[in-house]
């Protein structure tokens, strides 16, 4: 059902183990596990975050409209209730400050998941809306003029070329 | 606390220890260092406490159902979610015990208690859907619905099942096995990682059986 790439399962399936395994040590010794369980996650999300950027500065344009989504402002009356159980329950399980500052680091880690999930999204579209060359030449001809950054620019050149060279 | 209230709460403690129908007004009476009279001043017996008992239940249980509907959890509270489930379940597990014996008594009730498993498959299809969205799990839409009947009916059966199968283990215990079969399903369906959400599944729990044991 999912037609998420690869690489995002990866980050969310991470993203859930990591929960289960802050908990999980919470009952035991193991506060490097923490640690490592969190180096883990963030050396995931710093390579999404690698190839986001990468993806950015091709299509800059496109990310300098981009708004990010942040924590909409739903009605939160019933999770609010539910949120505080959450909390009992989450201390009922045994866990520790620790495993509360790691579960805010992975909230944390979510919220910039979220932020350049959307980006990388907003990204595809406008690679794939590029895509059929007739109407969109202009937009590649001033992704590639508005780069600044000298040393790329005759690489980034090369790919914007592409869709003329088909025709 | 009024003393309705503590008519209820000392009802229920007593119904999940003893079973319902081992219970009578009087030893809730009793409990309560109250008399007959003056209990029945507030409940006209056992009939009105149970469904009194019933509507809170019926409330509370509701609110933490549609939570997840109304809005995704975090993937990493889904199952503290189940937990709760479970607790919920178990605060009410007299019910849960004597369903047939209850629905039959108090014939109102049995629609009540059927929209409420039905909403219970609503929110594990919702769950399930929602793990699906964001990736974590890969799953096909009738597998998916069969997974949510298949999540409420273990819920709302763990009881009974519990009672018959294992009535020594205390309640945390099988909470524990409870949540871990349930989630323990999801296996199969982890996007490329199967092996390794099982390993931390299994380690958790063994983990929390050693911590509950040692209490």
């Amino acid at each position: 059902m999912s037609k998420k790439p690869k690489k995002d399962m990866d980050i969310a399936r991470k993203v859930w183990l990591a929960g289960i395994g802050a908990y999980g040590r919470a009952i035991g010794d193991a506060q490097d596990a923490y640690a490592k369980m969190g180096k883990e996650t963030t050396r995931v999300f710093e390579e999404l975050v690698d190839r986001g950027e990468g993806l950015e500065g091709t299509v800059a344009s496109v990310a300098k409209n981009y708004t990010p989504k942040m924590a909409e402002q739903t009605v939160r009356t019933t999770m609010e209730t539910v949120g505080d159980r959450m909390d009992r329950m989450k201390a009922a399980l045994g866990i520790t400050e620790a495993a509360a500052d790691q579960q805010d680091q992975i909230e944390g880690i979510e919220a910039r998941l979220d932020i350049i999930e959307g980006k990388v999204d907003e990204i595809l579209a406008a690679v794939k809306a590029m895509a059929p060359p007739a109407a969109k030449k202009t937009a590649a001809k001033k992704t590639a003029t508005t780069k600044t950054v000298t040393k790329k620019a005759a690489a980034k050149k090369a790919p914007a070329k592409r869709p003329t060279a088909k025709k | 606390m009024k003393t309705k209230d503590k008519i209820l709460q000392a009802s229920l403690q007593l119904f999940n220890e003893e079973g319902e129908q081992d219970v009578t007004s009087v030893d809730i009476a009793n409990v309560l260092d109250m008399s007959p009279g003056n209990l029945y001043y507030h409940f006209k017996g056992k009939d009105p406490i149970i469904r009194q008992l019933f509507l809170d239940f019926e409330e509370e249980f509701k609110m933490v159902l549609q939570a997840p509907i109304e809005k995704s959890l975090e993937l990493s509270d889904n199952w503290v979610y189940f937990y709760i489930l479970f607790e919920e379940v178990a605060d009410f597990r007299f019910f849960y015990r004597n369903l047939q014996g209850l629905v039959e008594r108090y014939g109102d009730l049995e629609q009540r208690f059927r929209s409420l498993v039905n909403l219970k498959i609503k929110t594990m299809a919702s769950i399930i859907f929602d793990l699906d969205k964001q990736g974590f799990i890969d799953i096909g839409r009738i597998e998916a619905e069969q997974m949510a009947e298949r999540f409420a009916q273990q819920l709302t059966y763990w009881p009974t099942y519990h009672s018959l199968m294992a009535p020594q283990l205390s309640l945390p215990v099988s909470i524990h096995n409870g949540v871990f079969s349930l989630i323990s399903q999801l296996t199969p369906y982890v996007s490329g990682g199967s092996a390794e959400f099982l390993a931390l599944t299994t380690e958790f729990r063994d983990k929390m059986l050693k911590g509950v044991k040692r209490k």
